[in-house]
């Protein structure tokens, strides 16, 4: 039903109507809608992997756990489809802290000593990391107040920020940097981030790592055109250096990863700095590629989360090296996992090879030369940290799994609806959806 | 409205989910929502 109404509200958008639900407080734009849809989607399918994925877990003979799992998803759920359509700048922080609050208990459901400390450490530091946020919009807001009558929204501050003072708007906007980018698992920020999502069960990992890191960026990408009124603050600069650093350091830790789980949480990290990057490029072009990134992130990550828990649930195993031969054991698993492991290392013609592509194309074209070689070089990096474990996992010599169980009816709805647009939008965008990426790229400039 | 129902529809759902109707009434409930 959800999904339903959030294509809905994304073809109105297209459609170039505006989207209000209350003045000032709900509403929705070319952005918002965007990664609405985006939630949605991964949540709609998630949760039919969940089903079959639960069952096959140690907490299928206790209805009432997973009674509690479906309660929590549902409002974690709830918390991530508030954050783009709410339009007041506090109210989205709230939201932002929730999808944590939220979620920290679904990390921990497995209750294993991992998961706890995992579900700790996620809890402790993005908690950390929201009290700076919660600093910067305070500052923000002080701002707002002593320049004039705005209401506190996305369009009052894009209107009021030129008559805020530049330095509360550049204090304001490193602690929402540091706030938000710890929640988006920026680096150095991250390192709560391969923990929470491989110690999760595979469909909570798939809306971590592929939706809530997006929705978090989603925060932040939002204050740029509010803080391109004053340029001294050099933001585009700032996303290019931490939107670096996250990919580089994430292509250098993929490399020498021991678990699959994590092989596919680090590679989020890698593309929440390509989408930053991408946004500090400047150019429209490269504004339309941070979005598609998102997109194709989105998918992508989410129908890898799904392959690794089929996996995992063939295997009984999150290690790279205990699982080998997959393709003769478990072949369901094997083409998942392969598919997942090619098209998130950005191999053509999946979606993340054509948003990538974008983005260094429009890298070119806008004359950042370093940047965009840098970023080609990490990509390849990364490109060659995520499949040579895969390769081996899939290829490898088999080692037989002692009675392990078939791979469920709902884990292949799941990862056949999970990889329509995996597989699609790296061959064909639909013309809807391209006027939606248009409108999304605009909201991230003046 | 539907920007409200998409605020409302989860937390209606996270309140079904807990009801004890079947072995897997909190899934259909879940995915029919969503």
């Amino acid at each position: 039903m959800i999904l339903i109404l959030s294509i809905r509200i994304a073809f109105r958008t297209a459609s170039g109507a505006e989207v209000v639900a209350l003045e000032n407080w709900i509403s929705s734009d070319g952005l918002g809608a965007l990664v609405l849809l985006l939630v949605s989607f991964v949540g709609f399918t998630a949760a039919i992997f969940s089903w079959g994925y639960l069952e096959r877990t140690a907490a299928a003979n206790n209805p009432a756990k997973i009674r509690r799992y479906y309660a929590r998803y549902n409002l974690f759920l709830l918390s991530m489809l508030a954050v783009p359509i709410l339009s007041h700048v506090a109210l989205l922080w709230i939201a932002v802290e929730l999808t944590t609050l939220l979620s920290v208990f679904l990390v921990s459901f497995e209750n294993t000593s991992e998961a706890l400390e995992a579900a700790w450490k996620y809890g402790v530091l993005t908690c950390l990391g929201a009290a700076f946020a919660l600093m910067g919009v305070l500052i923000l807001y002080w701002g707002v107040s002593t320049s004039g009558k705005e209401a506190f929204t996305w369009q009052g501050l894009a209107t009021a920020s030129s008559s805020i003072s530049p330095m509360l708007l550049k204090t304001s906007f490193l602690f929402i940097l540091i706030g938000f980018g710890t929640k988006a698992g920026l680096v150095p920020l991250h390192t709560w981030l391969p923990d929470a999502h491989s110690q999760a069960p595979s469909p909570v990992c798939a809306l971590l790592s592929g939706v809530e890191t997006t929705t978090a960026l989603y925060a932040i990408l939002r204050f740029r055109p509010i803080l391109q009124a004053a340029p001294s603050i050099y933001i585009d600069n700032w996303f290019i250096v931490f939107g670096l650093l996250s990919v580089g350091t994430a292509a250098f830790l993929l490399v020498q990863v021991k678990d699959y789980k994590r092989l596919f949480a680090f590679s989020t990290i890698e593309h929440m700095g390509i989408i930053l990057v991408a946004a500090g490029l400047g150019s429209s072009a490269a504004q339309y590629g941070a979005t598609f990134q998102m997109i194709s992130h989105a998918v992508t990550k989410s129908f890898c989360f799904f392959a690794a828990g089929t996996t995992l649930l063939s295997a009984g195993s999150r290690d790279i090296i205990a699982v080998r031969g997959l393709i003769r054991t478990s072949p369901v698993a094997a083409i998942a996992l392969m598919i997942g492991g090619l098209a998130i290392a950005g191999a053509p013609p999946f979606t993340v090879f054509l948003s990538e592509f974008s983005i260094l194309k429009a890298g070119i074209a806008s004359g950042h030369y370093l940047v965009t070689a840098l970023l080609t070089l990490f990509i390849l990096i990364a490109f060659c940290g995520i499949l040579f474990p895969i390769n081996r996992m899939v290829f490898g010599k088999p080692i037989e799994f002692a009675d392990r169980p078939t791979v469920t009816t709902t884990s292949i709805v799941t990862l056949v609806l999970a990889g329509i647009p995996v597989f699609l939008l790296g061959l064909y965008l639909p013309g809807p959806l391209h006027e939606l990426l248009r409108l999304a790229a605009a909201s991230l400039g003046r | 409205m539907d920007l409200i129902y998409i605020l409302i529809i989860p937390v209606l759902v996270a309140g079904l989910s807990l009801i004890p109707i079947g072995k897997r009434g909190a899934s259909i409930v879940t995915i029919l929502g969503l």
